[in-house]
């Protein structure tokens, strides 16, 4: 069943084009994640939905029923936000019970609704503390809680892991992931231009360039069927090796992707050849980068620790079922 | 010189200008504390007598006690009107960004710039048609607006910081209206740039002399401790001691003021700066 | 489609205008239409208690043909002279406050006194202090620095840079207070590398530290400005009467003067309205002046 249903949205701000024909069809209960560079509408489409942005046209639905002009509180969503927006004279309960307090709930019903989601998010010791007494993980804990208590039937995330350590990125993304483990029926959405944070929690991936969505899949279908030049170098890391010219007339098309992984190093007579310009070892992987006389150096991922020193002649072969084209547009060409 | 180590110099230097600030407050303990006699002897000398009848004239003479509270009262008057109207208004100016608000915003804030003097003779003559004049609710209320473009001014720069617009958008989220993001976020958070209106507001208006002069001078029931010290140091039979116990008995309530809040007082100023 | 559909967050918080009511019209009440009401009857026979003609500019010729409005210009003209002074005497000793100095938060709330104290009230302390026969004149003459005694108050050369000094006085605290929150705000380390390039402290403040805090410093002048016009009135009615003669009148205690003591309603209005056109004016060219400096820094620079 659908439960989030974007029709024909369109968003501007005065001459600015920010949305461009946006459809959408979320399920009950789906991960979803909007990706995309930054300015390409990803948090405008997510504001939208909120109701904090008006739509200039299109029209959005949430469980058969158009929400446009709903109230952004009578939506049935609930938000985290970027910087978590707590308030800052309001204890943790005090933060969360706030808008079950405008809802007018009796006081009994919103302490166990609190205390539920507290317990939920082990929270329970912090309750009568001040977000300023708490640390960056546990504020965004009580970001996420204020949003549970409301019960929410689509739950909307703008980057919220953006403003924590790269140790606590990794934590909160799982802390999410369950969450969402405990809430199978709610719609989770989430906004990030971390393509990693993309691929490991969505079940499905919208990626928006310029105001438009360029593609939807899953992580895999979007890393191994990119419908766009875009979206194949967006997804992915390290980035997607891509040639035009003489490099991609061997293919008959106008550019030419491979990703790291998908080149194999030979001793001669590769359908590349050219020198080591230098090498990055991480451990479990090596990365090469080498120049065949492409406009950027090409990165190749060899497993191990493979020892290339600068300089060292390579020749290089893709594997041919893994080569991605395009045309000038940017378009896959079939193979 | 070498960073980070003190310098006797500089040091030296800075206590040599406290001193410009601390000598005329010791001169006035001094001078309210000596007799008569000792005080023509050497002027500029130290006390070498210790009286507090000088205070306990002044006291009685002038009628600091009843002045006090009328000072009191004004102050406080002026600091509930002021601090009130304020927050509402920058609160207003904080959700509301349109051309009309900013216009709004700027046309009360400027009024900081409208001379007393030009706007305080119609509200006299206002007042005395009135007869409304000599009239402490009246003063402090006219007080309180006295300090109302600044006011707004430091708060509005507190929400623009403080109530960030991710706040107000989680608040409208969470299903609260106008009235109730204000009730429940803006009035509890600006408990910090509130302090800050109060001690000033409070200090400007036990401090003023111009408005006091004019709104109040027709009866001395309601002097207030300013206009009772100056009105006092005008009067001839008035000795330099008596004086000096006046100004020094009205100077008492401000330097407590300045030593509770020093800190939201020095924050108060520290907005004016426009940073 | 509507034309104009106000959505989103703002129209959940839109409305609310009963919260700026009542700022609006007590300012309006209290500042605004008295303001319009002295403009208006500065072109009336305004006087108390008796029916007053209109008489169109007459109140601004007399102004104008009265020697004693045109000293009291000349005296505000003087006390800008003071300005360099009241914007770099705090602002030097804030600089120096930064470090290598012994507990300088002490310092800067000694002084910061002035400024919660009442003008009126210092004004009588420092009446006491510098009267011909006061305890400084005293204190000279015992420690044989007589030839330094002056009438302070009560000569015509003395007096005016004596209410300068007096302005510095009240409003040195809070200036220090201003560039020292300026100067917090500025990066630390164009200070530390100033140094390692060889800086002395004159050389660090004037080319690293007053041009980091300019747009302090440019309001903080503006600040001064206007307070010269608006907020003299304590320090003058109780210093010096604004005396001798009117040797040391503001515009404020001026016009409170010919309003309060001598009752000329009509004059004191058309005072009042030449004080605002002051107030309007300088800021203006100040900030002129402003522009100008930075157009000719920019093109010295290209």
């Amino acid at each position: 069943m659908s439960n989030l249903k974007i029709s024909k949205l369109h968003k501007h701000f005065g001459a600015v084009d920010v949305l461009k024909d946006i459809n959408l069809d979320i399920r009950t209960g789906e991960f979803v994640v909007f990706v995309g560079p930054s300015g390409c509408g990803k948090s405008t489409l997510l504001r939208c939905i909120s109701g904090l942005e008006a739509a200039s046209s299109g029209s959005i639905e949430i469980d058969g029923q158009v929400i446009d002009d709903v109230e952004p509180a009578q939506r049935g969503i609930a938000m985290v936000f970027q910087n978590y927006a707590l308030y800052p004279h309001m204890d943790v309960f005090g933060n969360m019970a706030f808008s079950l307090k405008m809802q007018g709930l009796a006081k009994d019903e919103i302490r166990r609704k609190v205390e539920a989601a507290a317990e939920k998010l082990q929270l329970t010791p912090y309750l009568d503390r001040l977000p300023a007494q708490l640390s960056g993980g546990q504020r965004q804990r009580v970001a996420i809680g204020r949003a549970i208590v409301r019960d929410p039937k689509v739950f909307l995330f703008d980057e919220p892991l953006s403003n924590l350590d790269a140790a606590l990125r990794v934590r909160m993304r799982m802390e999410i992931a369950q969450l969402k483990l405990q809430l199978p029926n709610t719609t989770m959405i989430y906004v990030t231009h971390d393509q990693v944070e993309a691929m490991t929690m969505a079940q499905r991936i919208v990626v928006l360039k310029d105001g438009k969505v360029e593609q939807v899949g899953t992580p895999l279908d979007l890393y191994e069927r990119p419908q766009s030049q875009f979206v194949a170098g967006f997804i992915g890391s390290p980035r997607m090796n891509f040639f035009t010219g003489r490099h991609a007339e061997t293919f008959k098309a106008h550019t030419v992707g491979v990703r790291a992984e998908h080149l194999d190093i030979v001793g001669a007579g590769g359908v590349w050849s050219g020198k080591v310009v230098y090498s990055e070892n991480l451990g479990a992987d090596t990365f090469i980068y080498a120049d065949i006389g492409a406009e950027a150096p090409v990165v190749v991922r060899q497993p191990g620790k493979s020892v290339f020193a600068a300089g060292a002649e390579i020749a290089l072969v893709p594997k041919a079922r893994e080569l991605h084209l395009f045309d000038e547009a940017g378009r896959p060409v079939p193979k | 010189m070498k960073a980070g180590s003190m310098s006797k110099f500089r040091t030296g230097i800075m206590a040599l200008i406290s001193l410009a600030f601390i000598l005329p407050l010791l001169f006035l303990i001094g001078t309210a504390i000596r007799t008569r006699q000792d005080y023509m002897m050497s002027p500029g000398g130290l006390p070498r007598s210790f009286t507090l009848d000088n205070i306990v004239g002044a006291w009685t003479q002038a009628g600091l006690g009843q002045a006090l509270v009328v000072s009191l009262i004004v102050a406080v008057i002026a600091c509930i009107v002021c601090a009130s109207t304020a927050l509402a208004g920058a609160f207003w100016f904080r959700i509301h960004q349109g051309r009309v608000a900013r216009g709004l915003n700027v046309l009360l804030v400027a009024s900081y710039a409208i001379p007393m003097v030009a706007w305080l003779i119609p509200v006299f003559v206002m007042l005395a048609n009135a007869r409304l004049l000599n009239n402490i609710v009246v003063a402090g209320i006219i007080a309180g607006v006295a300090s109302l473009p600044f006011a707004i001014y430091l708060i509005h720069t507190f929400f623009r910081q403080a109530l960030t617009t991710e706040l107000l958008e989680a608040a409208a989220l969470d299903g609260a209206r106008v009235l109730k993001v204000f009730w429940y976020i803006a009035v509890p958070m600006s408990r910090p740039a509130l302090a800050s209106v109060v001690a000033l507001v409070f200090v400007w208006t036990f401090g003023d002399l111009l408005m006091a002069a004019t709104l109040l001078q027709g009866n001395p029931q309601v002097y207030t401790l300013t206009l009772a010290a100056t009105t006092l140091s005008t009067r001839e039979e008035v000795n330099l001691q008596g004086q000096a116990a006046a100004a020094l008995v009205s100077l008492i309530p401000v330097l407590l003021v300045f030593m509770v809040a020093q800190r939201s007082l020095a924050a108060g100023f520290g907005a004016g700066s426009g940073k | 489609m509507q034309a104009v559909k106000r959505r989103g967050w703002r129209r959940a918080l839109d409305g609310g205008l009963v919260l700026l009511v009542p700022a609006i019209v007590l300012e309006t009440l209290v500042l605004f239409l008295p303001l319009v009401h002295v403009a208006y009857r500065s072109l009336y026979d305004w006087q108390p208690g008796s029916v007053s003609t209109f008489i169109g500019f007459q109140n601004y010729q007399h102004l104008l043909a009265d020697p004693e409005f045109w000293q009291v210009i000349g005296n505000q003209l003087f006390y800008l002279l003071g300005l360099p002074l009241w914007v770099i005497a705090p602002l030097v000793v804030a600089f120096a406050l930064r470090e290598g100095v012994w507990r300088p938060g002490l310092f800067r709330s000694i002084y910061f006194l002035p400024a919660v104290m009442s003008p009126a009230i210092v004004g009588l302390v420092f009446r006491t202090l510098l009267a011909t026969d006061g305890p400084v004149n005293a204190a000279l003459e015992t420690s044989g620095l007589g030839f330094l005694a002056h009438p302070w108050l009560t000569d015509v050369t003395y007096v005016k840079p004596v209410v300068i000094f007096l302005v510095l006085w009240a409003s040195f605290g809070t200036g220090v207070l201003i560039f020292s929150a300026a100067f917090a705000a500025v990066p630390q380390n164009i200070f530390e590398a100033a140094r390692l390039d060889g800086a002395r402290f004159w050389s660090e403040f004037w080319h690293i530290a007053v041009p980091s805090v300019r747009g302090t410093v440019f309001l903080w002048a503006m600040f001064q400005l206007v307070c010269i016009f608006l907020f003299m009135f304590g320090w003058i009615y109780v210093l010096t009467g604004g005396g001798p003669g009117l040797s040391s009148a503001t515009m404020d205690f001026f016009i409170y003067q010919q309003f309060m003591r001598f009752g000329f309603y009509g004059t004191a209005a058309a005072q009042s309205i030449a004080l605002v056109g002051a107030i309007v004016l300088f800021p203006a060219l100040g900030y002129g002046a402003r522009a100008l400096i930075e157009t000719c820094v920019k093109r010295r620079r290209t």
